[in-house]
């Protein structure tokens, strides 16, 4: 089965050869083809080449491509590093002004000013958005009818990190509350124009925002200050582009699970730190679950008989999600492993994964 | 005017409430009423940021509180340090810190340094993206007993070795103990690159540096 007809058979209840499989790739795709990871954040071409020659290769059951939380963050005016070795990372954030000192130890006037100034982003027209669409265009003719493909819309939360920096948006949250909402506003809008460019080439949404994580924020901030915009763009997406969205949250998870139920979710992939039977049975009848490999430990350290074992416990336990499972990394696979692991965990889900 | 309990009372009040302008106030009116400012830092400002970790530990407060309640109390720490007695650095024991090279990711690893500074040891922060052969060169210049590594990538992790097998390079693997943490980073890749100790969380890093180095 192709994995649309899979994903087909899956919802209308019919036969399926196996459980789906969808290993997160990250950069570890430009190690697998060669692209610079510039090249495969900035040109359509190479970043659709880059998308097919993976999913040839493995198989796997989904695509996704930006713009991602990275593309919104620099579509808004914020600015990445891209190094030749390794991952990129957020530069000085843009709004720093009133703030002091690196950590932002010291800071303590709010300094947003600049967001005066700032307008959602219009994915029709923005440069750095029109990137992505283009991506989108090629993927959409070459791979439309046989794999299901997400944009990423990365986390509103995670955006408003890079903007302003965690440490200091972590203050804000105490601090200078008004100000983060202002914020989160903005960027929710830009993320919907997004879902809007989604929409046009019948893509869904993917989501992922571990900075909204409570190892950094509490459930009571993560109920103020991410759960209303989530539920915003979940629903939104879903209106829009009659998917439901993939979202994946890092972390340990358990005191936000209460929110994370209530979105409008394709599945909800989880951490490998979390215990997958206890989400199977407290969120497995709201909502579809995805997990949970260790991708360091196991994808990348471990060997073919550990891989297939790890495959086959994480089955046999999501296996009894009452709205679904699919086989996921508890996060991205890293860039330096070897490209023959993920062969052995689609080898292992093909042998494994039948459908009882 | 009040009593020196109860102005200590309101430094570790103000540092739990995260409330600086009231640390402020009462590391002031605490100095002006004649108080050893050590008695201030240790029973004041510390015994809150003390009750601060607890309560991360217990879950009712998270990283936004505990970086306020830092905040608080270093407000309080500048007011109060000036007037300390004149010790020598010596007497303390001293950690390198830093989240190793390729990652800027350093709110862990400023909590530690936060939590490890709250617990009396001397550290010396060399930020983030920090080339390995400056962990080695700043623990032999500083005489360090103690070198912490972080990083929350897994591409960076194998940076943490290479700074074990330089400080064993330059004979100083012997006196300086190594602790590592960090998100993809645990027990058995401590174990597996011969660090000395993993910690989880910057509470547990504070009771791992003084089981290493025999601390009470």
């Amino acid at each position: 089965m192709s994995p649309l007809e899979r994903r087909e058979a899956v919802r209308e209840g019919r036969p399926y050869d196996r459980i789906p499989c969808v290993p997160f790739m990250g950069e570890f795709k430009c190690a697998l083809t060669g692209i610079r990871v510039w090249d495969f954040w900035h040109d359509p071409q190479k970043m659709a080449d880059t998308e097919i020659a993976a999913f040839n290769r493995y198989g796997y059951d989904r695509i996704v491509i930006g713009p991602n939380t990275r593309g919104i963050t620099e579509a808004l005016g914020g600015r990445f590093v891209y190094p030749e070795k390794g991952l990129p990372y957020a530069d000085r954030p843009l709004l720093w002004e009133g703030a002091t000192g690196d950590t932002g130890a010291s800071a303590k006037a709010c300094g947003y000013g600049r967001l005066n100034e700032m307008e959602p982003v219009d994915a029709k027209k923005n440069d750095r958005i029109r990137t992505f669409a283009r991506a989108a265009e090629i993927l959409a003719a070459e791979a439309g009818g046989i794999v299901p493909v997400e944009i990423s819309i990365g986390g509103p939360f995670t955006i408003a990190s890079n903007l302003r920096g965690v440490e200091l948006l972590l203050r804000d949250c105490r601090k200078c509350p008004g100000e983060v909402h202002r914020l989160m506003r903005l960027i929710t809008e830009s993320q919907k124009s997004c879902i809007d460019m989604a929409a046009e080439y019948g893509f869904g949404i993917a989501m992922a925002d571990p900075v909204a994580n409570p190892a950094l924020i509490g459930p009571k901030m993560y109920e103020r200050f991410v759960y209303p915009y989530t539920r915003e763009l979940t629903d939104y997406a879903l209106l829009k582009t009659k998917e439901r969205v993939s979202l994946h949250m890092c972390g340990k998870t358990y005191s936000i699970w209460k929110y994370l139920c209530q979105y409008e979710l394709n599945e909800l992939s989880l951490d490998n730190i979390i215990d997958l039977g206890r989400a199977v049975s407290e969120l497995g009848d709201r909502i579809p679950i995805a997990g949970n490999v260790d991708p360091v430990e196991v994808v990348m350290n471990g060997s073919r008989e550990e891989i297939e074992r790890a495959v086959e416990s994480c089955i046999e336990t999501g296996r009894n999600a009452k709205r679904g499972f699919v086989l996921a990394t508890g996060c991205d696979v890293p860039e330096s492993t070897n490209p023959v692991k993920i062969d052995w965990m689609m080898e292992a889900v093909r042998k494994r994964g039948n459908v009882r | 005017m009040s009593s020196k309990e109860e102005l200590l009372k309101r430094l570790s009040d103000g540092v739990v409430d995260m409330e600086e302008d009231d640390v402020a106030e009462a590391a002031k009116e605490y100095l002006e009423a004649g108080y050893p400012a050590f008695d201030g830092i240790m029973e004041g400002l510390v015994d809150g940021m003390n009750r601060a970790s607890q309560l991360y530990e217990e879950e009712e407060y998270f990283v936004t509180d505990v970086l306020l309640c830092s905040d608080a109390m270093y407000v309080g720490l500048d007011i109060l340090r000036p007037y300390l007695p004149e010790v020598s650095s010596d007497d303390k024991i001293t950690g390198v810190i830093g989240v190793v090279e390729g990652d800027t990711h350093d709110i862990g690893k400023n909590l530690v340094r936060i939590m490890l500074e709250t617990a009396g040891f001397h550290m010396i922060d060399l930020g983030r993206d920090v080339p390995l052969a400056k962990f080695v060169e700043t623990a032999k210049e500083e005489n360090a007993d103690f070198v912490c590594m972080s990083t929350l990538m897994t591409t960076t992790m194998g940076g943490m070795e290479t700074v074990i097998r330089l400080l064993e390079e330059e004979g100083l693997r012997d006196k300086v103990k190594v602790m590592i943490g960090g998100g993809p980073i645990s027990q058995k890749y401590a174990d597996k690159i011969g660090a000395d100790g993993y910690s989880q969380n910057a509470v547990e890093a504070v009771k791992l540096a003084k089981r290493l180095l025999n601390v009470a």
